[in-house]
C-alpha cells in the first residue's frame, strides 16, 4: 500500500517536473522581457535617470510623480487616450462584426472579399498612416475630393484640433477590424445552423434571429475581442507619431507617445518611467474592472 | 473552413510579429497577442531590450581582418548602411586601413537608423550606459551639445592644426563646438535656399535675387503674391513638417534679425523662443498662409509638379529635381529686412571621439577622424550623396559649386550660414518650436503659441 503511494508521488513529481520544463521557456522569456523591465521601470521612476548620463543618476523620491500632477500635456494625453479608446472600441467591433456577417455566406468569389477586408491588418501601421495622411490632405486629398463632388466640405481633417483624433479613430478601426472580422467569423460558424432554421419556422424575423441567436452565440468571443481592442487601443502611438506629431494643439498626444518622447527623445528616462508606471496602473485597473463587469453579467444570466 | 480561417489567422500573427520585428514603432502589432501585460511593457521598453533588438536585426557589416602586431585597433560606428553614403564610409575605412597598414586598423560597424524609434540612436544610447562605445562614432550635428554635456564625447580640437581648422566651413566648427571646445567635425554640410521656377518668374516679370544680395521678407512676400495664381501657390515651405525640418528651415529668419530661439547660455528660452524675432517669423508665416500665397498642408512635390512657383528646400533637392521637366534656379535664403544680416541653414552628421576611447589610442582615433573628414573624403561624399562639402578646399576640388545654380550654397556656407543652437536641451527646444508653428498654422494666436512653447520648455527642463 505504502509503496504504491510512494510510486504515485514519484510519478506526479516527475509529471510536474515535465510540466515545469514545458512552461520554462515561456516563463523565462516573460521574466526577462516583462518582469525585469517592469521592476527596472519602477526603480527608475524614483530617480532622475538621464539616458545619456547614467552615472549621474540620483534618487529623487516622489519628485517625478509630483511633476506629473502639474504636467498639463500629460493630463491632456490621458484624456485623449480615453477619448480614443471610447470611440474606437465600438466602431472597430461593429465593423468587425458587420464584415464577418457580410462574408459569412457561401457565394462565388467570397474568398476574394475575405482577403480584401483582411488585407489592411497585414499592412504595417506606418505605411497605413502615411497612406491615410494623403487621403486626409485638405488640399488635394482623396476624401475632400470625394466629399466635394457631393457638395460637402472641404474639411481640414488632421489640421483641425476638433477633428484630428476622430480621423485617427477611423483609420485605426479600418486597419484593425480585419482581425476582429476573422475572429467573429469563426464564432459565427460555431453557431449551429439548426437554431436559425427553427427560429425561421417559428416566424422570427432576420433581426430577431440576430438579436436572440447571433448575439448570445458570440458572447464569449465578444469579450475576448473587446479586451484585445481596449488593450491595443491604449497603446496608440504610431498613428499620431506619423501623422500629426501629437498636434494640432496636443489634440492627438497620447500617453505612450508621450512616454516615448520623454524617455528617448528628451533623454528623461526617469520621468518617462514615472509616466509608464502611472499608465501601467491605469491599464491594470481597467482590465480588472472589465473582468469584474463581464463576470457579473455572466452570473446575472445564470 | 474553420481550419482555413485558423491558418490564415496564424499566418497573420506571425507576419505581425515579423513586422514588429522590423523595428518601426513596436507598439503597433501587440494587439495580435491580446496580452494585457504587453500594454504595460510597451511603454517602458528598456534600453537593454532595444539593444538586444538592434543587435539582432540591424544589418551589421563588419569587415574584420587579421592584423599585425603593434597595430592600434580602432572601432568605428556609422549610421548609414546600404546607401551610397553608407558604401562610401565602408570604402573610406578600407582606404584608411590600406594607408596606415602598419600603424592603425579600423573595424567599421554600420547600423541602420530605422525610422523615428531608430536602431542607431538606441544602440548608441545603450552603449553610453554600459561603457561599450566605439572609439569613434557618427553624431547628428544638433546632438553634439547633449553628448558633450553628458561627457560621452571628448574634445578633439588639439589634434588639428589651426590651418586645417580654418579650411572647414565656419558653421561646421560652430556646430561642433560646446563651451569653447571643439568636439566634432563632419565630412559634408547642407544648406537651404529658395528654389524658383524660371518660366513662372519670366511670366510674372520677376527678377530673381542674386547670391550676394538676398531678398528681404517683404520682397519675398511681394513676389509670392504676384506668383500666386489659381493654378499654383506662390511658394511652398514644407509647412506640414512637424519635426527637425521646421527649425532647420526657419531659424535663419530669426537669426537674420540678430536673435535666436535660445540665449547664448544654451539654456534660457524665455524672451528668445517667445521673443519679438520669433513672433515676427510666426506672424509672417501665418499671413502667408492666410493670404493664400503658401499652403499649410502642401501637396508632396508641389514645386516639382509646377504647383508652386518657389520652394524653400535643401541642398539635397537638386538630385531629385533632375527627374522633373521644369526649368529651375536657386536663390539665397531671404533676410529679414534691409538692415538685417543674411543668415542661412547648415549642418550635417559629424564624427566624434568617445569617452571610452583609451588614452593610448586617442592619437589613432584622431587620425581616423581627420581621414574621414579630409578634403578627399569630402569630395567623394559629394559624388555619393551630392551634399556640399564641409571644407573650402573640397569645394575647390569638386568644382561643382562654382557655377549656377549650386554656387548659391557655396556662397552661403562660406558667408552667411549659422549653426543651430548647441544646447543640452536642443531636442525639447526644437520640438517646442515645431509644435508652436503647427499650433499657429491650425489657428492659435502666434503670441499665445510661443508663450505656450516657452512654458512647456521650462516645465520639461525643470527651469520654472
Amino acid at each position: 500500500m505504502g509503496a504504491k503511494k510512494k510510486g504515485q508521488k514519484k510519478a506526479s513529481l516527475k509529471e510536474s517536473q515535465a510540466g515545469l520544463a514545458f512552461v520554462a521557456p515561456a516563463m523565462i522569456l516573460l521574466f526577462i522581457f516583462l518582469f525585469i523591465p517592469f521592476l527596472m521601470t519602477l526603480g527608475y521612476s524614483f530617480t532622475n535617470y538621464n539616458i545619456l548620463k547614467p552615472d549621474a543618476t540620483e534618487f529623487v523620491g516622489l519628485k517625478n510623480f509630483v511633476k506629473l500632477t502639474k504636467d498639463t500635456v500629460f493630463h491632456k494625453s490621458i484624456l485623449n487616450t480615453f477619448l480614443f479608446v471610447i470611440m474606437v472600441v465600438p466602431l472597430q467591433m461593429g465593423m468587425g462584426l458587420g464584415l464577418a456577417m457580410l462574408i459569412n455566406r457561401k457565394t462565388k468569389g467570397i474568398t476574394a472579399y475575405r482577403m480584401a477586408f483582411f488585407a489592411p491588418t497585414v499592412l504595417s501601421l506606418v505605411v497605413v498612416s502615411i497612406l491615410w495622411s494623403f487621403i486626409y490632405n485638405p488640399n488635394n486629398g482623396l476624401l475632400n475630393s470625394l466629399l466635394g463632388s457631393v457638395g460637402i466640405g472641404p474639411f481640414k481633417f488632421l489640421n483641425d484640433p476638433h477633428t484630428a483624433m476622430f480621423c485617427i479613430v477611423v483609420l485605426s478601426a479600418w486597419q484593425g477590424c480585419g482581425f476582429q472580422m476573422m475572429v467573429f467569423l469563426s464564432g459565427l460558424q460555431d453557431i449551429p445552423e439548426h437554431l436559425y432554421e427553427a427560429a425561421a419556422l417559428d416566424g422570427a424575423t432576420r433581426f430577431q434571429q440576430f438579436l436572440h441567436i447571433t448575439i448570445p452565440g458570440l458572447k464569449n468571443i465578444t469579450t475576448f475581442i473587446a479586451l484585445s481592442i481596449v488593450v491595443s487601443a491604449f497603446q496608440l502611438i504610431v498613428q499620431p507619431m506619423m501623422m500629426t506629431g501629437g498636434g494640432p494643439q496636443n489634440s492627438t498626444m497620447t500617453i505612450v507617445y508621450m512616454i516615448y518622447q520623454t524617455g528617448f527623445k528628451y533623454n528623461q528616462t526617469g520621468y518617462g518611467s514615472a509616466m509608464a508606471l502611472v499608465f501601467t496602473v491605469m491599464v491594470l485597473l481597467i482590465t480588472i474592472l472589465q473582468n469584474r463587469l463581464t463576470s457579473a453579467v455572466d452570473e446575472e444570466e445564470r | 473552413m474553420k481550419k482555413k480561417i485558423i491558418s490564415i489567422m496564424l499566418a497573420t500573427v506571425m507576419t505581425a510579429g515579423l513586422l514588429a520585428g522590423c523595428g518601426e514603432g513596436n507598439a503597433d502589432q501587440a494587439e495580435a497577442q491580446g496580452n494585457a501585460d504587453q500594454a504595460e511593457a510597451q511603454g517602458n521598453v528598456t534600453a537593454e531590450e532595444q539593444d538586444a533588438e538592434a543587435v539582432a536585426q540591424d544589418a551589421e557589416e563588419e569587415n574584420t581582418e587579421p592584423s599585425a602586431e603593434g597595430v592600434v585597433e580602432l572601432d568605428l560606428w556609422v549610421h548609414e548602411t546600404e546607401s551610397a553614403e553608407g558604401q562610401l564610409y565602408k570604402k573610406l575605412a578600407e582606404d584608411f586601413n590600406n594607408e596606415y597598414a602598419d600603424k592603425y586598423h579600423v573595424t567599421i560597424t554600420q547600423i541602420a537608423r530605422s525610422g523615428d524609434a531608430g536602431g542607431y540612436d538606441d544602440k548608441v544610447n545603450s552603449a553610453i550606459s554600459n561603457g561599450g562605445l566605439p572609439d569613434v562614432f557618427t553624431i547628428d550635428g544638433v546632438r553634439v551639445g547633449e553628448f558633450a554635456d553628458a561627457g560621452a564625447i571628448v574634445p578633439i580640437g588639439d589634434y588639428f592644426t589651426q590651418e586645417d581648422l580654418a579650411d572647414f566651413n565656419p558653421s561646421i566648427i560652430q556646430q561642433g563646438t560646446y563651451q569653447d571646445q571643439l568636439y566634432t567635425v563632419g565630412c559634408f554640410d547642407s544648406s537651404v535656399g529658395i528654389f524658383y521656377n524660371k518660366d513662372m518668374f519670366e511670366e510674372a516679370g520677376i527678377t530673381p535675387a542674386t547670391k550676394e544680395d538676398p531678398w528681404t521678407i517683404e520682397e519675398l512676400t511681394q513676389a509670392a503674391e504676384k506668383l500666386t495664381t489659381g493654378d499654383h501657390y506662390g511658394i511652398t515651405m514644407a509647412l506640414d513638417a512637424k519635426d527637425e525640418t521646421v527649425i532647420y528651415f526657419f531659424l535663419p529668419l530669426i537669426q537674420s534679425q540678430n536673435s535666436n530661439v535660445i540665449a547664448s547660455d544654451g539654456l534660457t528660452a524665455e524672451g528668445y523662443l517667445n521673443g519679438q524675432a520669433s513672433l515676427n517669423l510666426m506672424t509672417w508665416i501665418k499671413d502667408m498662409v492666410d493670404e493664400g500665397y503658401a499652403s499649410a498642408t502642401p501637396e508632396a512635390n508641389s514645386f516639382e509638379l509646377g504647383k508652386a512657383a518657389m520652394a524653400v528646400n535643401g541642398s539635397w533637392a537638386p538630385a531629385g529635381l533632375a527627374d522633373y521637366d521644369i526649368n529651375w534656379g536657386i536663390m539665397p535664403m531671404a533676410k529679414w529686412d534691409e538692415n538685417s544680416t543674411p543668415a542661412s541653414a547648415c549642418g550635417s552628421w559629424t564624427f566624434g571621439m568617445s569617452k571610452d576611447c583609451p588614452e593610448e589610442e586617442k592619437e589613432a582615433a584622431a587620425e581616423l577622424i581627420k581621414f574621414m573628414t579630409s578634403t578627399d573624403a569630402d569630395a567623394q561624399m559629394y559624388a555619393a550623396n551630392s551634399m556640399p562639402p564641409a571644407r573650402q578646399s573640397a569645394f575647390d576640388q569638386t568644382g561643382a559649386f562654382d557655377s549656377e545654380p549650386l554656387d548659391v550654397f557655396k556662397y552661403q556656407l562660406a558667408n552667411t550660414s549659422k549653426a543651430r543652437p548647441v544646447s543640452v536641451n536642443y531636442a525639447i527646444l526644437s520640438n517646442q518650436f515645431a509644435t508652436a508653428m503647427q499650433n499657429v498654422l491650425t489657428g492659435m494666436d502666434p503670441k499665445e503659441a510661443l508663450d505656450e512653447a516657452v512654458s512647456q520648455y521650462n516645465f520639461q527642463t525643470d527651469m520654472e
